[in-house]
C-alpha cells in the first residue's frame, strides 16, 4: 500500500521510480501510478460497468494515450482472452478476471507490477496458471513484480524474498536464504 | 531525487472527452436508483415551468387578445348616464364609435317564471373587432340586430324551460330567443357576471323600457382607430390623454388594448405569486431527492473510484465523470419537466376552458421554460456537488479496506462552497423571476427555516427512539432501534412529506374557515334578495306586495347611485399610493348612498354624524379599514364623479361596517344635500323568515316581477354560490400544486428508502438467522414506517394549523375554524402512502436470500 502510493509511510522515505512519495499530492501519486504502477489485486478490482477491453484500456486512458484500445487489444491476446473483450467483469470467471487484471496492469508497461495475493481467490490449477502468466509477462517486459503471498512454492520462484512477520521485516536477501514467515 | 513535476509531467488539461466516455460506460450499465434522480428533477422543474407557462400563457393572451377582450382599441366607460354630444363628437373624431349599454335585468318566460340576465344591447357598428358566435341555429346569421329579437346563454334557456324561437318577457316588452349565444368580443370588459348573457339591439332595448334617469345601467364606447395609428401605442396614449384632457368632469373609466384588464391582471399577478411559493418547495424537495439518490449512488461508487485512482485517475477526473452523469441525467429530467411545464397551459385550457375568463395562450413561452430549467440545473449543482466533491476525494485504500466506511474524510470545502453559490444562484434568480421581490425573498427564506425546522423534528425523533430503543413487546424494540440508529428514516420523512402535508392541511383548514365565515352570516341574518332600480315612488306599493303574500318579510331600502373616486386630496387616484388590500376601491365605480343616520349594521368610529338638515359643504362617512388602506383620515376631500360632475366631499367620519352581513352596506355614506338632487333609484332588500318554502318565495319574486318589470332581483344565495364556487376554484388550484409537492416527496421518500434497502435486507437476514420470524420482521418493519408517518402526519397538522391560524386572523381577519376531518384524512394519507412505501420495502426485505449477504461478510 504504501510503495503504491496508496498509503503515507509515517515515518522514513519511499521513492519509486526515482520519485518521493512523500513530496507528491493525492494526484500527484494518482499520475505515478498511472505511469509506473501495475497493480494486480486478490478480488480483481476490474470496474463492473466496463467491458473487458475497456479495463485494460483505462490507465492508458489516464494517460491520453491515443491507441489506448489497440494496445489493450493486444494485451487480451497475451493472456488468452480476445474472444472475451466485449465482455463485462460478471460474465467472466475468475482466472478470466484475473487475467484482465494482469493485462490491465501491464498495459501501460510499468516499471514495476505490484501483486497483492494474485491467487487468492482462485483455485489451484487457475492460480498457478495465472502465475506462470504473470511471471511470463514479467520476463518479457522487463519490470519488477513486487509479488505479495503466503504461498512458499510461490515465492521460490522471485530473485529475492523478503519475510514479513507482524509488521516487521523478519529476513530480506536472495532466495537460497528464504526462511519461511 | 529527480524533480517530480518534469518526471511525471502531469497532463493539466480538463480532460472532458475522456470524462465523458467513462461516463458513458458508467451509464450504459444502468443507472440503477437514479431513475429517482430524474423523476424528482423533472416534477420540481415541471411544478416551475407550469406555474411560469400558465402565467405567461396568461398574460400573452391579455396582450394578444387585448383588442378583441375590450371590443376596441380603447374602451371608455360611464355609469347611469350616456355621452353629451360635445363628448361623442370627441370620440367619434378618434375613430369609428361603437356604444352599448349593460345592465341587469329580470327575464320572465310565459309560464311566470324568472331569472336574473345580464343585458347587452348594441349599436349598428357593434362588434368593431371580431365576430358574435351564435350556436344554435347555425345559420342566423345577426339576427340580434333585429327589433325584438335576442339571443340568449344556453343556461337561461335551461334555467326556464326554453328553447330557441320562444318569448321572453324583458321591461316592458316581449322578446323572440333568435339563439343561442356564443363567443363575443369584449366579454372581459364585462364585470363578474351572476346571470346569463342576453345580447340585444339598441333598439330592442328602446322598447323595454328600462333606460330611465337613474338607471344602473352602463354605457361603454369602443373606439376603433385608423388603420395606420391603431398600432401605434403613442397614438393610442395621446388618444386617451387628449379625451381625459378634455373632459376631466366626464367620470370616464378608459382602458386599452394594451392592458385590457388591470385589475384581472392584478389578481393573476397575485395568485401567482402565491403558487410560485409552493412550485419554490417543489423544487427544492425534488433537490433533496436529487442530493439522497446521488449519494446512495456514489455509495455503491467507492470501490470503482478507488479503482479508477489506483489506475492513476485523478480526483478532478473523476468528479468529472460523475458530474457529466449527473448533467446528463439533470437534462433529460429537465426535458421532462419542461415538456410537462410546456403543456400546462393547454391542459388547463382543455379542462376549464369555461372557468377561465380569457382564452389562454397555449404555445410553448420561452422565458418561463428557461427559468424553469436554470432553476433546475441550479437546484442540482446545488444539492449533487458536495457529495460529488467528496467522492471525488475517496482514498484508493478503500480498495484494501473496504470494511471501513468512515475513513477520515478529506476536506471538501471548495465544493461546499460551490454549492452555497449555487444555491445564492437560484435564491436570486427566484428573486429576479419574481414581480414583488420582498416577498419572494421572505418566502424563500421561509421555506428554507421549514426545511431546517422538518429536519431538527427528523433528529428529535431518531434521538426520542433511540432512548426508548429496549421497549417492549420486541417488534416495538426493533422498530425504535431502526428508528434511533444512524442510518433512520426519520429525517427522510420528516422533510420529503411533512412539507406537502402541511401545505395541503392548511389549505384544507383556511378553506374550511372561509366557507363557515360565509355559510354562518348567510344563513343567519343576510336577507335573502337584493332587488336593483325601485322607483322611490313605488317603495311603498313594493313592500305591500312582498308582505301581503309573506307578512313576516323584513324589508330594508337605500338609495343608490354608483360613482367613481377620481381624486384623494385632490391627487387623481392613479398617482395615488395606496396599500394592496384597497386597491380595489379605486378600481371601478361604488356605490354610493345618502341618509341622516349612520347606517345598520355599521358603527361609529372616528368622527360625528352630520345633523338632521344638514345644509353645509358635502360631507362623507368613510369606511375606516379602507380609509386607513388609502391612507385617509378625517378632515380629508375625497373627489368622486357622479353622473358627469365632480362632487367634493370632506370626511367627517368613519365606520367599522360589518361586511359579512350582505345587508345594505357602502363604502361612502353622503350627507343628503349632497346627492338628493341627483337622478337615483333606490336598492331594496327582502329578508324571508327562516323556513320560508321554496315555492313560496317564488310566489313573492314571480309577484313582484310582474308588478314591477324594471326591478332587478338578485338571489344573494346565488352570490354567495358563486363566490364559494370561486373559492373551490383557487383552492383546488392550490391543492393540485400541492399534491405535486407531495408526488414529489413520496420520490423522494422512495429514494431515501431504496438507500437504505442493503442496510435492510442485512439486518432481515441477520434477524432470520437468530431466530426472529417473518410475522415479527414484518411487524417491526410495518410500525417503524407507521410511526414515522404519524409522527410527521401530527407535527404537519400542528405547523398546518398555526398558519392556517396566523393568516384567517392576520390576513383574511376572519375567524379560524379547525376542521377535525381535515385533519384525519391528512393523517389517512400520510400513514397510507408511508405504509405503501414501508409495504414494498418490507417485501422486498423479506424475499432476500440470507446466503450471499452472509457470505460477502
Amino acid at each position: 500500500m504504501v510503495i503504491a502510493g496508496l498509503e503515507r509511510a509515517t515515518s522514513g522515505r519511499v521513492a519509486v521510480a526515482g520519485s518521493d512519495l512523500g513530496t507528491l499530492d493525492e494526484d500527484g501519486l494518482a499520475r505515478l501510478r498511472a505511469k509506473n504502477i501495475g497493480i494486480v489485486f486478490q478480488s480483481f478490482h476490474l470496474v463492473p460497468t466496463m467491458t473487458a477491453i475497456e479495463n485494460v484500456a483505462l490507465p492508458m486512458e489516464f494517460l491520453d494515450q491515443d491507441d489506448a484500445f489497440s494496445v489493450a487489444r493486444e494485451g487480451l491476446a497475451e493472456v488468452g482472452l480476445s474472444h472475451r473483450e466485449d465482455h463485462f467483469p460478471g460474465q467472466l470467471s475468475g482466472g478470466e478476471q484475473q487475467r484482465v487484471a494482469i493485462a490491465r496492469a501491464l498495459a501501460t508497461k510499468p516499471t514495476l507490477i505490484l501483486a497483492d495475493e494474485p491467487t487468492g481467490n482462485l483455485d489451484l490449477a487457475t492460480g498457478a496458471a495465472v502465475m506462470d502468466l504473470l511471471f511470463t509477462l514479467k520476463d518479457k517486459t522487463g519490470a519488477t513484480l513486487l509479488l505479495i503471498t503466503h504461498d512458499n512454492t510461490l515465492a521460490k520462484r522471485c530473485d529475492r524474498i523478503v519475510s514479513l512477520a507482524d509488521g516487521r521485516i523478519v529476513s530480506s536477501g536472495a532466495k537460497r536464504r528464504v526462511r519461511a514467515p | 531525487m529527480t524533480d517530480v513535476a518534469t518526471t511525471m509531467a502531469p497532463p493539466r488539461r480538463t480532460r472532458l472527452p475522456l470524462a465523458l466516455a467513462i461516463a458513458f460506460r458508467e451509464l450504459r450499465a444502468g443507472a440503477a436508483g437514479l431513475s429517482v434522480f430524474v423523476l424528482c428533477i423533472a416534477l420540481g422543474v415541471a411544478a416551475v415551468a407550469a406555474i411560469g407557462s400558465l402565467a405567461a400563457a396568461f398574460n400573452e393572451a391579455l396582450a394578444q387578445q387585448g383588442r378583441l377582450l375590450i371590443g376596441g382599441d380603447l374602451s371608455f366607460e360611464l355609469i347611469h348616464r350616456q355621452t353629451n354630444a360635445e363628448e361623442r363628437a370627441a370620440l367619434e373624431a378618434l375613430g369609428a364609435v361603437s356604444e352599448s349599454a349593460s345592465f341587469r335585468a329580470m327575464a320572465r318566460a310565459e309560464d311566470g317564471k324568472s331569472a336574473l340576465v345580464e343585458v347587452k344591447a348594441v349599436d349598428a357598428p357593434y362588434p368593431l373587432y371580431g365576430n358574435v358566435a351564435v350556436l344554435e341555429p347555425k345559420d342566423a346569421g345577426a339576427v340580434w340586430r333585429e327589433p325584438g329579437v335576442v339571443l340568449a346563454e344556453r343556461v337561461l334557456l335551461n334555467r326556464l324551460g326554453l328553447k330557441v324561437g320562444d318569448s321572453l318577457k324583458i321591461g316592458e316588452t316581449t322578446v323572440t330567443i333568435g339563439g343561442i349565444l356564443g363567443e363575443q368580443p369584449d366579454r372581459l370588459a364585462d364585470r363578474l357576471s351572476y346571470g346569463p348573457k342576453l345580447l340585444m339591439s339598441r333598439d330592442t332595448l328602446a322598447k323595454t323600457g328600462l333606460v330611465q334617469p337613474g338607471s344602473l345601467i352602463r354605457w361603454t364606447y369602443r373606439v376603433k382607430l385608423p388603420e395606420d395609428t391603431a398600432a401605434d401605442r403613442a397614438a393610442l396614449t395621446a388618444a386617451r390623454k387628449g379625451i381625459e384632457a378634455k373632459f376631466p368632469q366626464s367620470g370616464f373609466a378608459i382602458v386599452d388594448w394594451t392592458d385590457p384588464a388591470p385589475s384581472l391582471r392584478r389578481d393573476a399577478e397575485r395568485f401567482t405569486q402565491f403558487i410560485n411559493f409552493v412550485g419554490l418547495t417543489a423544487l427544492l424537495l425534488g433537490g433533496i431527492g436529487v442530493g439522497n439518490a446521488i449519494q446512495s449512488y456514489m455509495a455503491k461508487k467507492r470501490e470503482i473510484i478507488a479503482t479508477f485512482k489506483c489506475l492513476g485517475a485523478t480526483s478532478r477526473l473523476v468528479l468529472n465523470v460523475y458530474m457529466l452523469q449527473a448533467l446528463l441525467l439533470a437534462c433529460i429530467g429537465i426535458a421532462i419537466g419542461l415538456v410537462l411545464g410546456a403543456l400546462a397551459p393547454s391542459l388547463i385550457a382543455t379542462l376549464y376552458a369555461d372557468a377561465l375568463p380569457i382564452a389562454l395562450a397555449v404555445e410553448p413561452h420561452p422565458a418561463p421554460l428557461l427559468v424553469a430549467a436554470l432553476a433546475g440545473l441550479l437546484s442540482m449543482v446545488l444539492f449533487v456537488l458536495w457529495p460529488l466533491g467528496r467522492a471525488s476525494r475517496i482514498s484508493p485504500t478503500v480498495l484494501m479496506r473496504a470494511h471501513l466506511t468512515d475513513e477520515r474524510e478529506r476536506s471538501a470545502l471548495p465544493f461546499a462552497l460551490g454549492a452555497a453559490a449555487a444555491g445564492a444562484a437560484l435564491f436570486a434568480l427566484a428573486i429576479a423571476a419574481s414581480e414583488e421581490r420582498m416577498v419572494t425573498a421572505a418566502i424563500s427564506a421561509g421555506i428554507v427555516v421549514a426545511f431546517g425546522l422538518l429536519l431538527g423534528f427528523g433528529l428529535i425523533v431518531q434521538r426520542l427512539a433511540a432512548r426508548f430503543r429496549r421497549t417492549k413487546p420486541p417488534a416495538w424494540g426493533l422498530a425504535l432501534a431502526s428508528i434511533g440508529s444512524p442510518g433512520s428514516l426519520a429525517r427522510s420523512i420528516a422533510v420529503s412529506l411533512g412539507l406537502g402535508l402541511g401545505l395541503l392541511i392548511a389549505v384544507a383548514l383556511i378553506h374550511r374557515s372561509l366557507l363557515t365565515e360565509i355559510e354562518s352570516h348567510v344563513e343567519i341574518d343576510a336577507p335573502a334578495y337584493y332587488f336593483l332600480d325601485v322607483e322611490p315612488d313605488d317603495l311603498t306599493t313594493f313592500q305591500d306586495t312582498a308582505k301581503a303574500i309573506e307578512p313576516q318579510a323584513k324589508l330594508d331600502d337605500a338609495p343608490m347611485l354608483r360613482g367613481r373616486i377620481v381624486e384623494l386630496n385632490g391627487v387623481p387616484v392613479d398617482k395615488v399610493e395606496v396599500s394592496p388590500d384597497a386597491r380595489w376601491v379605486l378600481a371601478g365605480d361604488r356605490g354610493l348612498t345618502y341618509t341622516d343616520t349612520v347606517p345598520r349594521s355599521s358603527t361609529l368610529s372616528e368622527g360625528e354624524w352630520w345633523p338632521k338638515d344638514y345644509s353645509g359643504p358635502p360631507l362623507v362617512s368613510f369606511d375606516g379599514e379602507l380609509a386607513e388602506g388609502l391612507g385617509l383620515k378625517l378632515g380629508d376631500k375625497i373627489t368622486v364623479n357622479i353622473l358627469g360632475r365632480n362632487v367634493e366631499a370632506e370626511i367627517a367620519s368613519m365606520r367599522k361596517i360589518d361586511w359579512e352581513s350582505l345587508a345594505i352596506n357602502f363604502v361612502m355614506v353622503f350627507s343628503p344635500n349632497t346627492l338628493e338632487g341627483a337622478p337615483h333609484r333606490l336598492v331594496t332588500t327582502l329578508e324571508l323568515p327562516k323556513g320560508t318554502a321554496a315555492e313560496r318565495e317564488a310566489k313573492i319574486i314571480q309577484a313582484l316581477a310582474e308588478r314591477f318589470p324594471l326591478v332587478t332581483a338578485i338571489k344573494i344565495g346565488d352570490i354567495v354560490d358563486a363566490a364559494k364556487a370561486l373559492l373551490a376554484k383557487l383552492m383546488t388550484a392550490i391543492r393540485a400544486t400541492a399534491g405535486v409537492t407531495l408526488l414529489i416527496g413520496a420520490a423522494v421518500l422512495a429514494g431515501a428508502v431504496s438507500a437504505g434497502q442493503q442496510r435492510r435486507k442485512y439486518l432481515a437476514v441477520l434477524y432470520k438467522t437468530l431466530g426472529a420470524t417473518r410475522g415479527r420482521i414484518i411487524s417491526a418493519e410495518l410500525l417503524e414506517f407507521g410511526v414515522l408517518g404519524l409522527a410527521t402526519a401530527v407535527l404537519a397538522i400542528i405547523i398546518a394549523t398555526i398558519t392556517a391560524w396566523a393568516l384567517c386572523k392576520f390576513a383574511f381577519d376572519i375567524p379560524f375554524v379547525f376542521a377535525p376531518l381535515a385533519a384525519i384524512q391528512t393523517i389517512a394519507l400520510a400513514l397510507a402512502l408511508v405504509l405503501a412505501v414501508g409495504a414494498i420495502t418490507t417485501w422486498r426485505v423479506l424475499s432476500a436470500k440470507a446466503a450471499p449477504y452472509l457470505r460477502a461478510e
